[in-house]
């Protein structure tokens, strides 16, 4: 399929097509973060050598790098789809999902580092052998007025309509780009200084080409591409496995490690896997995990919709950093070396990054924060609990010691 | 022009009436005249070689003193080689140290001594500090790669005004060439890099082409100096405090990863974030590069080859008639080699040592081993209210406000950075900080949580600003060869050197500013502590200086000596000024500017050579 069949033709389709990519550039985010977390990081969780222990923590520096970058190019799609009029957008599906329901027809789950993962990973990420020229966007009789969604394009080639629907939709500049300016995200906000503020045509090229750049990689060089950082790791992994064949880099953690099913997959033998934590504290962990995603979620919604306008931005960004750095990182590694339970010999648990439909834009900026602080509030009180409950080993519970008192800290600064 | 035949009997065997080590009865003849030989294979003469195999010149030889390429490369398997890069060994020998400073990761060459900032174990002779006010301290590498593993990879450019300090403010003298020259190098110096840098910086030099990489995040400990210079507690002049233009990735570029924070920039960076010489030198010995493109003629490296003169034809004396090293790998067996061009960069001091060591060459003027200059370093250190070091690259904000200004009539420019390392510059921090507190809490009986409190509070408040001096070039401060030999015999460079009242003037600008800000950040006046003695910033300049005239300088603004029509000078030596840039950019510039120069003599592609 080339670009020309999968055009975009109007305001609705170009909406609807920012959506997806918030929605894609969400979910691999939090699959190349489960994998990261996957990584054994310490001499005694057996790695034999110098070499082995370098080679995994530099491959988890890696991933969690290009994971940061898909954090970046979601805040750059949203700002695209606010500039023209769109709604923040960090809904999603809960993993995992049969291949095929976005763009690439490929698998969409969480998995541990291993060969597979990372071929999933490098055929997200594929270039675009024909990114195709430029499109005429303009509507046709008998175009339907439901925007149709891009399920077959692969990202490349969805991103290379998006930017040509930007250049060649037939709409005039003042009115293509109604949103608000005040209401883009600018980088210095979140720590991004690539992050395009998106007013016009020329700024929306430059953000559409920034994650193109960064996801495939340029013609002249796709060896700093996520493309070719997750290849470069595929074949070092190989390579190392040929040399030690029962070299294990990642724990044994379990696929698509969820509190509850929230998806129904069907009977289809291709379906993932989708496994229920048994484990009591495990699953008291993964609540922990649950809420700090859930109120991190709820503050990119309000950093999404207001940019710097919103009265607490700052807040909002010593909120969201702190989360991802001193509470979702440690609890995310600490659920892979934590028990799955009964019925699961051996496996560890990870990440389940559960969405639940209530997490939405919270409209109003100091509800949002009184609302994100009492949850909070609950999540350092149930840490404090758990860490002083002989249920884990004095270093997890110190981890969760920790977590707890970051929480606490975070809900006071919400409340200013 | 053709090159006479050389016989053993050219070879001189004495150096300043010493006899070396190696076979007397067998010297070696390289019987090919090579196009190029360049010495050194750092900044400078990896970079040289890699434009020379891209240009397709047939025939270059790089000479190297250091005796192991830290990739996976052997002269027998050439351009073959997979070019893995090799550093988990420095890093163990790093870890292994117990002395961590700048060279710990390195081996030590017996046979070509690196100043090692060590007090039992120097290579410069010079008074012993009880003696004196101030030493040279700062040091440099002499292994493949050069000083580029242990730089910090600050890569700020020149401003206009450094290049013409005579004309503008009336001191010292102007550099042959303006920085509109240099800037299209600049730029190129820059893409070849890889820098990570502000657009939008006010304050720097103009610029023709966007940084290849947005900045470093500026730290915590950052931010929080630039809330306390925002605040009414900050007195002191203005300042603005942004992110410093470095060649270390800030996202994935040339194949290498971006900068995790190991806060280890110097002495060695574990992952290779930060650009080293061993990118340009694998390229010209043949690596791909990111098109999967190789060069056609991969030069050739000889290790441990130690040069110790430079010979003049005696019926052509604008001719060098050949180079003569010692071949570590075959006894110290003396070798001539040469070439119709030869490319000294050697870095500042051993470039200078050899010319004194071969006598009356390219010295016309008197000015080789003179203006030694180097960026003498301000030190503050307090404890403030919680900044938590330790972490990120080691500076990731600068305030470049007061590198130009009328007060260079009078006083040096300055450069301030915001050390992530703690104390650790001028007491030693973390190991230091911890000794203190465990001398301090066990004599009080307080050990346990009580002492892993005051370490933890001790280290996460503790906060170095270092201030770059500018400093003019004084014909006294001067690199002479010493009667102390090395352990082969070859002279130890002498080092003559002192920091004058224009250089200390701008010294106690940034100690007020220091103090200030110090202050503002919650340290109390009397606990702000200035290192006694300025440091030396590892930035050795001067002394082979450009000039456009043969009995004031060295060289032409390509490097190309005044006596001497096919020996090139290059590197921080041929700095006339130095301002208050980090050299390591500019003198990339000034190499990628002459390696084109001599590639249009070449006729593109070494023949028809000078």
């Amino acid at each position: 399929m080339t670009t020309d069949q999968i055009r975009i033709t109007s305001r609705a389709e170009l909406v609807d097509a920012l959506a997806v990519a918030c929605e894609l550039e969400h979910g691999l985010s939090l699959q190349y973060l489960f994998a990261a977390f996957s990584l054994r990081k310490d001499p005694d969780e057996g790695l034999v050598d110098d070499l082995e222990l370098v080679a995994v923590r530099k491959w988890a520096a890696n991933i969690f790098f290009v994971a940061a970058q898909e954090m970046l190019h979601l805040a750059q799609a949203s700002n695209l789809l606010l500039a023209i009029g769109g709604a923040p957008h960090l809904a999603r599906p809960n993993f995992p999902q049969l291949a095929g329901t976005y763009p690439p027809d490929l698998g969409w789950e969480l998995s541990a580092f291993s060969v597979p993962t990372l071929e999933r990973f490098i055929a997200y990420e594929r270039p675009d052998p024909d990114p195709g020229s430029a499109a005429d966007a303009k509507p046709e009789p008998g175009d339907p007025i439901v925007p149709s969604r891009l399920t077959h394009a692969s990202i490349g080639q969805m991103y290379a309509a998006i930017e040509q629907a930007f250049a060649n939709l037939a709409i005039p500049n003042s009115q293509l780009f109604i949103g608000d300016p005040n209401d883009q995200l600018p980088g210095w906000l979140v720590n991004f200084p690539q992050l395009v503020e998106v007013i016009d045509r020329e700024t929306a090229k430059r953000a559409t080409l920034l994650i193109i750049d960064q996801g495939e990689g340029t013609r002249r060089d796709s060896v700093d591409s996520h493309y070719g950082i997750f290849s470069a790791i595929n074949t070092e992994l190989n390579e190392m496995l040929r040399a030690n064949p029962s070299f294990e880099p990642a724990r044994p953690v379990a696929d698509n490690p969820l509190c509850e099913l929230h998806t129904f997959i069907g009977s289809d033998p291709d379906a993932p896997v989708v496994n229920i934590i048994s484990d009591p504290t495990t699953r008291a962990v993964q609540d922990l995990f649950t809420v700090a995603y859930d109120v991190l979620v709820l503050a990119l919604f309000r950093n999404f919709a207001a940019g710097r306008s919103d009265e607490g931005a700052s807040v909002l960004k010593q909120v969201t950093l702190g989360l991802m750095m001193t509470v979702i990182r440690p609890l995310g590694e600490l659920l892979t070396r934590l028990p799955m339970g009964p019925g699961y010999v051996g496996l560890t648990a990870g990440p389940s990054f559960e969405y639940f439909p209530e997490i939405e834009l919270l409209p109003h900026a100091a509800t949002a924060r009184i609302a994100m602080a009492e949850r909070l509030d609950d999540a350092a009180a149930a840490a404090e609990v758990l860490a002083r409950s002989n249920a884990l080993d004095p270093g997890k519970a110190g981890v969760i010691a920790s977590v707890g008192s970051n929480l606490a800290r975070f809900a006071v600064a919400l409340r200013g | 022009m053709g090159v006479p035949a050389i016989t053993a009997t050219d070879i001189h065997l004495g150096v300043a009436g010493r006899i070396v080590s190696g076979s007397v009865d067998e010297p070696f003849v390289d019987p090919v005249v090579h196009d190029v030989v360049i010495v050194g294979a750092g900044f400078v003469g990896s970079v040289m070689a890699a434009k020379f195999a891209e240009a397709g010149v047939p025939d270059v030889v790089v000479l190297e003193a250091g005796n192991q390429a830290y990739f996976d490369w052997s002269p027998d398997r050439g351009a073959t080689s997979p070019f893995t890069d090799h550093r988990l060994g420095l890093l163990e020998t790093f870890y292994a140290s117990q002395l961590k400073n700048d060279n710990s990761p390195y081996v030590d060459l017996m046979y070509a001594q690196s100043p090692m900032n060590d007090s039992d174990r120097d290579y410069f002779v010079q008074p012993p500090l009880a003696k004196s006010p101030q030493v040279f301290d700062s040091t440099y590498m002499r292994m493949v790669g050069g000083t580029s593993y242990h730089w910090l990879g600050i890569a700020v450019r020149l401003l206009p005004n450094d290049f013409r300090m005579k004309s503008t403010y009336g001191v010292a003298l102007d550099w042959p060439i303006g920085y509109d020259d240099l800037e299209p190098w600049y730029a190129r110096a820059e893409a070849e890099l890889g820098v990570a840098g502000d657009d939008n910086c006010a304050g720097r030099a103009w610029r023709s082409t966007p940084y290849q990489m947005p900045p470093i995040p500026q730290s915590y400990l950052d931010q929080q100096v630039m809330a306390a210079a925002g605040s009414d507690r900050y007195s002191g002049p203005p300042v603005t405090i942004t992110p410093p233009p470095v060649a270390r990735n800030s996202v994935p570029f040339g194949g290498r990863p971006p900068c995790a924070g190991s806060n280890n920039c110097t002495p060695i960076c574990p992952i290779q974030a930060k650009y080293d010489s061993s990118v340009h030198l694998k390229r010209a010995l043949g690596a791909r590069d990111l098109d999967g493109r190789q060069v056609s003629k991969p030069v050739e490296l000889r290790l441990g080859a130690l040069v110790r003169r430079v010979v003049v034809e005696p019926t052509s004396p604008r001719q060098i008639r050949h180079l003569e090293y010692l071949d570590v790998s075959n006894g110290l067996r003396q070798t001539v080699i040469r070439a119709r061009t030869y490319v000294l960069a050697m870095h500042a001091v051993e470039s200078a040592k050899v010319l004194l060591m071969s006598g009356k060459v390219a010295n016309r003027s008197d000015q080789v081993g003179r203006n030694l200059m180097d960026h003498p370093c301000q030190l503050t250190y307090a404890r403030t209210d919680p900044v938590y070091p330790f972490r990120g690259p080691l500076v990731t904000s600068t305030i470049d406000d007061y590198r130009d200004g009328p007060t260079r009539t009078h006083r040096a420019a300055t450069r301030t950075e915001f050390q992530n390392l703690g104390w650790a510059w001028p007491t030693g921090s973390p190991t230091a900080t911890v000794n203190t507190a465990v001398k301090d809490m066990l004599g009080k009986g307080r050990i346990g949580r009580a002492l892993a409190e005051r370490i933890a509070d001790d280290i996460s408040r503790e906060i170095t600003i270092d201030t770059l001096l500018d400093q003019l070039p004084d014909p006294d401060n001067r690199v002479t060869l010493a009667n102390e030999v090395d352990p082969i015999g070859l002279p130890r460079p002498k080092l003559t050197y002192t920091i004058d009242g224009y250089t200390k003037a701008g010294g106690d600008f940034a100690e007020s500013l220091c103090r200030q800000l110090m202050t503002a950040m919650g340290a109390p006046p009397a606990e702000v502590n200035v290192y006694p003695t300025y440091v030396g910033a590892g930035h050795l300049h001067g002394t082979h200086r450009m000039g456009t005239e043969p009995d004031k300088s060295v060289t032409d603004s390509f490097g190309r000596t005044h006596d001497h029509d096919n020996l090139f000078l290059i590197g921080c030596g041929s700095f006339p000024t130095i301002g208050t840039a980090n050299p390591s950019l500019t003198m990339v510039a000034l190499a990628l500017r002459s390696a084109k120069h001599l590639i249009d003599e070449f006729g593109g592609n070494g023949v028809g050579a000078t």
